[in-house]
C-alpha cells in the first residue's frame, strides 16, 4: 500500500535523510515514519522545518513509498538509488549498522 | 602554461576567505539555504542526491603535473579515492563536505586552480581544443584568447547574473575538437584578406531541451576588438534574453526569436559604442599573455625514431594502441598521447587517485609537464616524444589506461545520470558501461571503426547526446528509466543534431537496440563508410525496421 | 527606507510617489516617480522646484529616458528578484553611454554578495531595510580587492595595472 515519509539531505555532508517516529533523522529508510496519507506526511514535513534542527537539513519534502512484507520500499527509481546509493560503485552502497544492504 | 601573477594570485585566495565566511554563515544558521544556495552554486558547489559534488574548472583543459597530482590529493583527502572529469574539460568531486569545501578551494588555490563560476548564471569555464598549441592544423594557440576571455569573465559584475549559463569554446584550428557550433559563444581562429588573424563568431549554438547549430554571426573579427565584441554580445543578450521561462532563456532563442541578423545588428549597435574603448586590447597584454603557451624547447628528433619502428612492429598491442590513441604532432618526432579514460565498462570519465598520479608522473617525465582533459572525458599528454612512446605506453598499461578505442562504440560520453545527479531522470553511467561490455572485443570494435556514442540522463544533455552518432537519452516514465535515441548527430565540422528514430526503449533493452543499429550499419556499410554517412545514404527506414520489427 | 550611501546609512531625502497621489507633496520636494508617471505628467513634473527622480522596471531600458535625463537627479534601477540582471547592464549604460552624473539607485531585491558588482556597475545608493545591511556592505566591500575588467567605477583594472607596472619597469630601466 502507498504510504508517505519526509525526507531530507543532511546539511553538512549531503547524506539522505528520513524522518523518524521520536522526530529525529535516520539515515535508513527503514526506520522512517509512514504517512497513510499526504496531508499527514506535509504536517510532519512543517513540524520538522519548525524546529530549531530544521537548520542541519536542506530541501526537506514529502515522497511516496510502498509498505510491503514489512518492508518500507521507495517509489521510482530516484529514491531507490538515494536511499541506497549509487548503483554504479557497490562499495559506496549504504550499509546499515548490523552489514547488510538498505 | 599560463602562470598566476601576484593579481590572479590575490583574487583567488580573497575568493577563498569569502567563501570560507559564506560556509561559516550557512552553517552557524546565519544564512538559509535559500540565501546559500546561489553562493555555493557561484563556487561550484552543488547539492546532489547523496552528497555536495564540487565542480572544479580546469580552465581550457590544460593541466601541469603539479595541478594533477593536487587533484589526486583532494580526491583522496576529501572525497572518496576518484574524480569525474566531465564534457567542459572540467573534474568533479561528488563526495566532499561542506564544512570542508573551503579547504580544498585553498588547496586548490595554492597550485593556481579555483571553481569560481563553474555554476550559476554567468559565463562558465572557457573550453577550447584539447590539441591546442600541438596540433598540425592550428593557425594559433586559442588558450591565449581563452586565457584572455578567462580574466575577462571573472568576476564579471555586469554578467554574472545573465538570463541563463554562458558557455564559450574556442578553437584555433582548422578540424573544429572544440565543438565550437554548439556553444552560446564558439570563437573559430580564421585568417582574414590579409593574412592577418582573428575570429569568426558563432553565436546562440547549444543542445538541451532546444538543440541549435549556431549561426555565424560575423565572419572576421580583429583580435585586439575579442573583448569589446563579447561585451557587446553578453549586454544585448543579459537586456533582452528571456527571464519568464528557464527553458528559454539561452542566447540560442534570443537568436533564433530575433532571427540570427537581426541579432547580429544589434550586437554590432552597441559594440560601435564600446570597440575603441577600454576593452581593446593592448598588443603588449596579447604578448605578455602568449608568452606563457610559447612551445617548449622541442628536440631537433627525426620524423621517425628507429627504436620506435622496432616496438611498433615487435609489440602488436603497442602498435595497435600508438595507431588508435596516439596523434600526428606538429614537431617532427613527438607525438600526442590520448590517454583514454573508457576501460572497458568503466565508468567514462573517472580516474582513481593512482591513476591520477600516474597522469601527472608521466606528463612530468616524459611530457614537457602538461596534460589536457577533453570534452570526451579522456586526457591528453600533448608533447611526449615518439622514442619514449613505448615506455608510456607501458606504465599506462599498468594502469588500465591504454585501452586503444579512441573514438570507438567504447570511446562513450555520458554524464553522472541518476546516480549521482539531482536533475538527471535516468541513469547513464551503467548503459554506457554495459554498451562497453557488450563490445568489449577490440577486435570487433576496430572492425565497427570510429562511431561516437553519447548519453545524456536528462534533457539538458551535459553527455552532448543530439551530437552523437548515436545518441542516448534517458527519460523518466512514472518513476521507470527509458532512454531514447538519435542517429546521425556529429559535433565538429558538419556539426548536425540526431534524428530520433523512433520510441524509447527500457533500460533492459537500450544494449540490444544500440548493437541493432550497429550491426545494421555494418550490413548498409559500403567500403569503409562512418556511420553517418551510411546513415545519411540509406536513411531512419532500415534501422527503424531492425529494432522494431519485433515489438 | 533608510539608505546606503557614501558608506553610511542614511535617511531616505526622496519621495517616492506612487502613479496617482501627489497632493500632498510639496512643490520643494524631491520626489521619485514612474517611468509611466514621467511620461504622462512630464510637463508639470518638470516645472516643479524640487528635484526628479525616475524609476525604471526591469524591461525598462534607459534608452527610453536617454533624452529626458538633464532633467532629473535620480533614475532608480528595480530589481525584482535577485536574479534578474538587467539592471546591471541599465546601470552601466546610464553611467557610460550616457554620462548619467545623479544618483542612480538599486531598488527591490539583492543580496550581500551583489552589491560590489551593482557598485562596479554605477549604482551609488541601495535601499537598505536593517542596520546589517550596512555591516554587510563594508564587509563585502573588502572582501575582493582585484578587479580583472573596466566597469563604471574608477577601479583600475588588472590587465591596465601590468601594462603600467610594466612600464614603469621600462622607465626604471631607462634611467
Amino acid at each position: 500500500m502507498t504510504h508517505f515519509v519526509v525526507t531530507a539531505n543532511r546539511l553538512n555532508d549531503g547524506e539522505v535523510l528520513y524522518r523518524t517516529a521520536s522526530e529525529g533523522w535516520s539515515l535508513w529508510i527503514k526506520d522512517s515514519i509512514l504517512a497513510e496519507t499526504k496531508t499527514q506526511a506535509e504536517e510532519w514535513l512543517e513540524r520538522a522545518e519548525a524546529k530549531s534542527e530544521a537548520l542541519k537539513i536542506v530541501g526537506p519534502y514529502v515522497m511516496k513509498v510502498q509498505y510491503r512484507d514489512e518492508k518500507i520500499i521507495p517509489l521510482g527509481q530516484r529514491e531507490v538509488i538515494r536511499a541506497k546509493g549509487p548503483t554504479v560503485h557497490p562499495q559506496f552502497q549504504k550499509t546499515i549498522p548490523d552489514g547488510s544492504h538498505v | 602554461m599560463y602562470r598566476y601573477d601576484e593579481f590572479d594570485h590575490t583574487l583567488v585566495s580573497e575568493r577563498v576567505s569569502q567563501f570560507k565566511g559564506q560556509v561559516a554563515r550557512r552553517l552557524s544558521g546565519d544564512l538559509t539555504e535559500e540565501q546559500f544556495r546561489p553562493l555555493r552554486l557561484m563556487n561550484g558547489l552543488y547539492l546532489q542526491l547523496h552528497a555536495y559534488m564540487l565542480r572544479v574548472a580546469i580552465p581550457y583543459g590544460t593541466l601541469s603535473s603539479t595541478q594533477m597530482r593536487m587533484l589526486a590529493h583532494i580526491a583522496d583527502k576529501y572525497d572518496r579515492g576518484y574524480g569525474h572529469f566531465t564534457t567542459r574539460q572540467n573534474i568533479q568531486y561528488n563526495w566532499p563536505s561542506l564544512d570542508q569545501t573551503p579547504n580544498i578551494l585553498d588547496e586548490l588555490a595554492s597550485v593556481e586552480m579555483h571553481a569560481i563560476q563553474t555554476s550559476g548564471n554567468c559565463i562558465r569555464n572557457v573550453t577550447s581544443d584539447q590539441y591546442a598549441g600541438v596540433a598540425a592544423d592550428e593557425i594559433e594557440d586559442p588558450r591565449v584568447y581563452c586565457e584572455i576571455i578567462r580574466q575577462w569573465s571573472t568576476l564579471h559584475p555586469e554578467f554574472s547574473f545573465l538570463p541563463r549559463k554562458f558557455k564559450i569554446a574556442v578553437t584555433g584550428a582548422s578540424t573544429d575538437r572544440a565543438a565550437t557550433r554548439v556553444h552560446d559563444i564558439g570563437l573559430q581562429m580564421v585568417r582574414g584578406s590579409e593574412g592577418e588573424v582573428g575570429f569568426k563568431v558563432i553565436v546562440g549554438g547549444g543542445l538541451g531541451r532546444t538543440p541549435i547549430i549556431g549561426p555565424t554571426i560575423r565572419e572576421f573579427l580583429p583580435k585586439k576588438h575579442l573583448l569589446s565584441y563579447l561585451e557587446a554580445v553578453l549586454r544585448v543578450y543579459n537586456q533582452l534574453g528571456r527571464r519568464d521561462n528557464i527553458y528559454k532563456a539561452r542566447i540560442k532563442i534570443l537568436v533564433q526569436s530575433a532571427g540570427a541578423e537581426e541579432f547580429a545588428a544589434q550586437v554590432e549597435e552597441e559594440w560601435a559604442h564600446i570597440r575603441d574603448g577600454y576593452l581593446q586590447l593592448p598588443q603588449s597584454e596579447i604578448n605578455r599573455i602568449r608568452s606563457y603557451f610559447a612551445p617548449p624547447d622541442y628536440e631537433i628528433l627525426p620524423a621517425i625514431d628507429a627504436e620506435h619502428a622496432l616496438k611498433m612492429s615487435e609489440v602488436p598491442e603497442f602498435a595497435s594502441w600508438v595507431e588508435r590513441n596516439a596523434v600526428a604532432h606538429r614537431q617532427p618526432g613527438y607525438a600526442i598521447v590520448n590517454i583514454s579514460l573508457k576501460p572497458i565498462g568503466g565508468i567514462p570519465g573517472d580516474a582513481t587517485v593512482a591513476q591520477m598520479e600516474i597522469v601527472a608522473d608521466l606528463a612530468a617525465r616524459y611530457g614537457l609537464d602538461e596534460i589536457r582533459v577533453t570534452h570526451e572525458q579522456n586526457l591528453v599528454l600533448p608533447n611526449v616524444k615518439q622514442a619514449e612512446l613505448f615506455a608510456v605506453w607501458q606504465k599506462l598499461a599498468q594502469s588500465d589506461l591504454a585501452t586503444p578505442n579512441l573514438g570507438l562504440v567504447s570511446d562513450i560520453i555520458a554524464c553522472p545520470g541518476l546516480d549521482y545527479c539531482n536533475l538527471a531522470n535516468a541513469r547513464s553511467i551503467p548503459v554506457a558501461q554495459n554498451i562497453s561490455e557488450r563490445f568489449r572485443d577490440l577486435e570487433r570494435q576496430h572492425d565497427i571503426g570510429d562511431l561516437k556514442i553519447k548519453i545524456s540522463g536528462c534533457i539538458n544533455a551535459c553527455g552532448h547526446h543530439h551530437v552523437g552518432n548515436i545518441g542516448i537519452l534517458g527519460v523518466d516514465k512514472k518513476g521507470v528509466e527509458f532512454y531514447q535515441i538519435t542517429l546521425g548527430g556529429r559535433a565538429d565540422d558538419g556539426a548536425a543534431l540526431g534524428d530520433i528514430i523512433g520510441p524509447a526503449f527500457s533500460y533492459e533493452d537500450v544494449v540490444d537496440a544500440v548493437e541493432t543499429i550497429i550491426e545494421t550499419y555494418l550490413a548498409h556499410r559500403e567500403s569503409d563508410e562512418l556511420f553517418n554517412d551510411t546513415y545519411a545514404r540509406i536513411g531512419p527506414q532500415p534501422f527503424k525496421e531492425k529494432l522494431y520489427a519485433a515489438h | 527606507m533608510p539608505l546606503i550611501k557614501n558608506d553610511q546609512l542614511v535617511d531616505d531625502p526622496w519621495y517616492v510617489l506612487d502613479d496617482e497621489g501627489a497632493a500632498s507633496v510639496s512643490d520643494d520636494a524631491d520626489i521619485v516617480v514612474s517611468y509611466e508617471r514621467w511620461t504622462k505628467d512630464r510637463e508639470s513634473l518638470v516645472s516643479r522646484n524640487g528635484r526628479l527622480g525616475v524609476k525604471l522596471s526591469s524591461d525598462q531600458p534607459p534608452s527610453l529616458i536617454e533624452d529626458d535625463l538633464k532633467h532629473l537627479d535620480l533614475v532608480a534601477v528595480e530589481f525584482p528578484r535577485f536574479t534578474d540582471g538587467r539592471g546591471f547592464s541599465y546601470a552601466r549604460l546610464l553611467r557610460e553611454r550616457y554620462g548619467f552624473t545623479g544618483e542612480v539607485r538599486a531598488v527591490g531585491h539583492w543580496f550581500r554578495d551583489q552589491m560590489v558588482f551593482l557598485q562596479r556597475c554605477g549604482i551609488d545608493a541601495f535601499e537598505a531595510d536593517e542596520d546589517r545591511a550596512l555591516v554587510e556592505w563594508s564587509e563585502a566591500q573588502r572582501e575582493i580587492s582585484v578587479v580583472y575588467q573596466p566597469a563604471a567605477d574608477d577601479r583600475s583594472w588588472v590587465s591596465r595595472m601590468r601594462s603600467s607596472a610594466s612600464r614603469t619597469a621600462r622607465y626604471q630601466a631607462a634611467e
